[in-house]
């Protein structure tokens, strides 16, 4: 079956490349450009993965996780934040807030495809 | 005449011309070839690359303090178009309009400035294929129109059709020139004024 | 989709990202205080997301440079470098550097030498803040290196103050995750690895989540540690080890001497244990001291209370069950905030070319329904005239939807100035304010691209000559600070966009003195005054006694004239000694909707803008008088002149009996039309001529009637204009 991941990031370039690393391996990208755009999406339909930017306007990625993490439907979906060297701290936010992963930016299209597919599978 | 231009984006209806949609379509590819149309019994050409269609001509709205050469200003499937008598382009008189009367829709000017202009003639003939080499240079003298308006002479049997060089018959600087010359000529204003629009041109007063 | 597409998607975005970044920097300035950490936060999130972007394409020229940039915006953010002007500027001169680096980027690939250069240079200006506001902790030293080691720097107490615990040891909490064993891992395995790289001082199991006997699962890992570990390993060597199973496991490090707020992170984020069993966890294994725990359960405690809604929200957001009224409340007004946000953002990028496609197809749509309309009546088929008018309305409210996408706003041109007002002022030396008025008015796109440059030359005019020196100012008793106003607004079916300023003003004497002398102007040639300050547009034509280099010779101005005049729009100059002067230019709203009212001439139809008249009367001949070449009427013991459109426009056919006379007003006067018949109202989009007719007076524009058939429309303000001058003229003679 066709697995669904959501690329939740305000940069479009960023969420263009990601498409791009799965789009290939069969996986169907749902792109979403800040928390907020990300809630009102996962109501749209079931996603299996989500890949979190922190730092984004209107809604940031931890509070996005946490709301993630609060919904019934979605409690349980990985989820992977996407971080920067100069974030850590970020990380252990995200890791107690339910992250399952995380992928430091600048990241190479596969590192982020072997990261999806090791949690989604 | 009822119909309206926009209906008549197909081939002029009640014509035994070769032209026909595919035809346009298919001839849209090759650079030799040429749309012929009639005007006051001579044969011109344009270069069929540039011709996006041919309308009936219908309902037509008339501009003021034009030059008499702007026939005035068509709906082309919402886009107001200017159309050109080129018989009066070229000087000569206006033809009568008849059934056979047409606008041919043109392309000219590039890339941001495009833009499309009616022209107005006699009877559109058929398309042709003219070699480059069958392609005189234009006469230095004896055609009826001018000169620069002249691309080359199209050999065709024993005859000749003049192929125009639709960047100079339609070059909207010249088209625009043209009309502010006319337009300030009537001015009484103080000579030194040179402002476009304050001549308080009234030409058909009193 | 393509890698060249992401790229290209990479370079709009880091240009919309620079352009909202040099936006909030401006704001900055005139911002309260409370507003200025989300401003901040902007500002680093746009050259966060600049610089991050850029390192997934490892766009190093623009990675390089934009990451020293963003360290010190993050300095900023944490209130550890101050805000001063200096700064602000330094950092806009940053943004339009990174600018540079994209374009220079995206049109051969990489940055030029010269902007590694400059790259350099304003690198050691932002050192300069880096290292004032850091004092020892900050790694300016190593900054171009796009910073990917970073991490390993891990986080040694930023100050000196006691917030420090005095621990030499990294500390280790590790909850080893259920599936560990089912995943083939062995904790001690773990352990006994970490003894590679130090040396475990202390460890502490704990068996917290052993179930009764009954519920035990043999294969469920329950075990917990708290580990106090000697090494000068980094964070990130240390982290390496538990690399496999930090998916499922909790795995939290503390560095060596971490502060208090660190501890009491990590216990809050051990989210399934008791607040009170981690600090005595804590205690027991030796990390913290007893004093140490109840200061950071203290400041937790006051840290609660502060910002209490919020901490409620992350309890519950690990916990369900403990819903209370609270949260339900804050959640509540997160909802109405999203969908606040969702409004905002439900916008989409479409090409203009399509949405002009779309606008011609619905135009097309409106005249073969109109048509259609028209034959029904003819059938004379109640059923159908009935469906049919229906249809109609429907088809014109999809019309004016249509139309409006195309309408932009003009504030976002407007903005732009802030910056070249606040630059120039700084160069001339000068203090300027910028007022902004009428952002919200729309106009088409078109139109408001090719504003700009005529903007720009009017606002740079303004500040280098129509504001005068802050000395000057003060001799004259004004305030020191200069206004600079930009204003738009719709009147009488045009816009009207004005750049005002409250400087010198302008002196007609002088004008016109000049203007002779440079023979632009004859010597005994009568002008009005607004005929002399229209001067000012001229080609050539400069009143600055110094010229400066900003808006130079007077060359700029009569491009100005020049580029409004091709969009078929006028200026007007209002000026007074001392007071200011404003440049107003008034331009047809092109492909906008606007109310018309149909009035014919022989055969032909004309649309008025509906919003110009103000009457129609029926025209008698008797009535009327000539003076000087101009007919007049009296309409209720008022003059009113008279334009015969007929005459105007040398339009053919038979003449009727009756005729009427539309009373127009425009530029503050009330001028009649003479026509034929009234045709009633009709709602036009207005087609723009193009090229050909370009100069032509009195028309500005033509529209598509429900047949079909194109009308043209008036240039009501350019007819009137035309009758007062040939007025004045008449008189002068």
């Amino acid at each position: 079956m066709e697995k669904t991941v959501m690329i939740v990031d305000d940069s479009a370039s960023l969420r263009q490349l990601v498409v791009l690393a799965l789009k290939d391996s069969g996986y169907r990208v749902v792109e979403a450009c800040d928390g907020v755009d990300g809630l009102s999406k996962l109501d749209a339909g079931r996603v299996h993965l989500i890949i979190s930017d922190v730092n984004m306007p209107n809604m940031d990625g931890l509070t996005f996780l946490k709301e993630v993490k609060k919904r019934p439907d979605t409690r349980f979906t990985p989820v992977i934040m996407l971080t920067t060297e100069s974030a850590a701290d970020k990380k252990d936010e995200g890791r107690a807030a339910g992250a399952k992963a995380w992928v430091v930016k600048p990241f190479q299209p596969q590192q982020m495809l072997a990261a999806v597919n090791k949690l989604i599978q | 005449m009822t119909q309206t231009n926009t209906k008549s984006s197909l081939p002029v209806k009640g014509q035994s011309t070769a032209v026909t949609a595919a035809g346009l379509a298919a001839a849209g590819s090759d650079e030799n070839q040429y749309l012929t149309f009639k005007l006051q019994s001579e044969t011109y050409a344009f270069g069929i690359l540039n011709v996006k269609e041919i309308l009936e001509y219908g309902k037509i709205t008339k501009v003021p303090m034009m030059p008499d050469f702007i026939q005035g200003v068509i709906n082309l499937r919402g886009e107001v178009v200017p159309v050109v008598n080129l018989a009066r382009r070229f000087g000569l008189k206006a033809s009568e309009i008849t059934k056979r009367t047409c606008v041919v829709i043109i392309e000219i000017g590039a890339e941001e400035a495009r833009h499309e202009l009616g022209v107005m003639v006699d009877s559109v003939s058929e398309v042709l294929e003219i070699e480059d080499d069958q392609i005189r240079p234009a006469p230095g003298f004896g055609a009826r129109i001018r000169n620069d308006f002249i691309r080359g002479m199209g050999k065709l049997n024993d005859d000749f059709v003049i192929i125009l060089d639709q960047d100079k018959v339609l070059s909207v600087d010249e088209l625009a020139a043209v009309q502010q010359v006319r337009d300030m000529a009537p001015a009484h204003l103080p000579e030194e004024d040179d402002d476009d629009d304050s001549g308080e041109a009234e030409p058909g007063k009193g | 989709m393509s890698m060249e597409a992401a790229l290209q998607t990479y370079f709009t975005e880091a240009r919309e990202m620079l352009e909202d970044m040099e936006a909030q920097l401006l704001e900055i300035e005139h911002q309260d205080a409370d507003a200025l950490p989300e401003t901040l936060n902007a500002i680093f999130r746009a050259a966060h997301t600049v610089k991050g972007s850029a390192s997934l394409f490892g766009l190093d020229g623009i990675v390089d440079f934009t990451h020293v940039v963003e360290n010190l915006l993050d300095r900023m953010r944490d209130g550890d470098v101050g805000v001063s002007p200096e700064l602000v500027s330094l950092l806009l001169r940053c943004q339009d550097h990174i600018a540079t680096l994209v374009d220079e980027t995206e049109a051969d690939g990489e940055v030029s030498e010269d902007s590694r250069i400059l790259s350099r240079a304003l690198i050691v200006e932002l050192g300069a803040y880096l290292d004032e506001g850091a004092g020892s902790a900050s790694d300016t030293s190593g900054l171009p290196a796009a910073g990917k080691e970073v991490e390993q720097a891990h986080d040694y107490p930023e100050d000196e103050n006691d917030d420090t615990v005095d621990n030499d040891c990294w500390h280790i909490s590790l909850r080893f995750g259920r599936n560990s064993f089912r995943d083939g891992m062995d904790p001690i395995s773990f352990l006994r690895f970490l003894e590679n790289i130090g040396t475990v001082r202390h460890i502490l199991i704990l068996d917290d989540w052993l179930p009764d006997l009954a519920d035990y699962d043999p294969e469920d890992c329950y075990l917990g540690f708290e580990i106090r570990f000697m090494s000068s390993a980094t964070k990130k060597e240390i982290e390496d080890v538990f690399e496999f199973i930090r998916e499922d496991s909790d795995i939290h490090i503390l560095a060596p001497y971490s502060r208090l707020s660190d501890y009491i992170d990590l216990i809050e984020s051990m989210s399934e244990e008791s607040d009170r069993r981690i600090g005595e966890i804590l205690i027991e294994c030796g990390a913290l001291t007893e004093a140490e725990l109840a200061k950071a359960l203290a400041l937790q405690a006051a840290a609660e209370e502060a910002d209490q809604s919020r901490r409620l929200g992350e309890i519950v957001a690990q916990d369900d069950d403990r819903l209370t009224p609270v949260v339900d409340a804050a959640a509540q007004k997160q909802t109405q905030m999203r969908d606040a946000i969702n409004r905002k953002q439900k916008s989409l990028r479409v090409d203009a070319d399509k949405l002009d496609h779309l606008i011609n197809l619905v135009g097309e749509l409106v005249t073969a329904g109109a048509g259609t309309f028209l034959q029904a009546q003819i059938l004379g088929n109640a059923e159908l005239i009935e469906s049919m008018s229906k249809l109609n309305d429907l088809l014109e409210e999809m019309r004016d939807a249509s139309l409006k996408l195309r309408m932009v706003a003009i504030g976002a041109t407007f903005s732009k100035f802030q910056r070249v007002v606040r630059d120039m002022a700084a160069d001339l030396d000068k203090e300027v304010d910028l007022a902004i008025t009428g952002a919200d008015t729309e106009l088409d796109k078109s139109v408001v691209e090719k504003i700009g440059d005529p903007l720009m030359h009017l606002v740079r005019n303004a500040v280098d000559h129509g504001l005068e020196s802050s000395a000057e100012r003060e001799a004259a008793g004004k305030p020191l600070t200069g206004t600079i106003s930009l204003n738009a607004y719709h009147d009488s079916g045009n816009i009207v966009i004005e750049v005002g300023d409250d400087g010198r003003g302008l002196d007609p004497d002088k004008i016109l003195a000049k203007a002779r002398e440079k023979g632009l102007v004859g010597e005994d040639q009568q002008l009005s005054r607004a005929e002399i300050f229209d001067l000012i547009l001229r080609p050539g034509f400069s009143t600055a006694e110094q010229v400066s280099n900003i808006s130079g010779r007077g060359v700029g101005m009569d491009v100005v004239r020049r580029n409004v005049i091709e969009m078929r729009g006028r200026t007007e100059i209002d000026s007074a000694p001392g007071e200011g002067t404003t440049i107003r230019i008034i331009l047809p709203l092109t492909l906008a909707i606007i109310d018309g009212f149909v009035v014919g001439v022989g055969k032909a139809a004309f649309v008025v803008p509906l919003d110009v008249v103000q009457e129609c009367v029926e025209f008698s001949e008797v009535d009327q008088t000539e003076r000087d070449g101009q007919t007049y009427i009296n309409l209720r013991g008022n003059v009113l002149p008279l334009v015969n459109i007929r005459h105007r426009f040398g339009v053919q056919g038979e003449r009727p009996k009756r005729r009427s006379v539309v009373v127009v007003k425009a530029e503050g006067q009330s001028v009649g039309l003479v026509v034929d018949r009234l045709m009633g109202e009709f709602q036009t989009v207005i087609k723009p001529l193009g090229p050909v007719f370009t100069g032509l007076s009195g028309i500005s524009g033509s529209t598509i009637m429900g047949s079909g058939e194109v009308a043209l429309i008036l240039d009501v303000q350019g007819l009137v204009q035309q009758i007062t001058r040939g007025e004045r003229t008449a008189a002068n003679h």
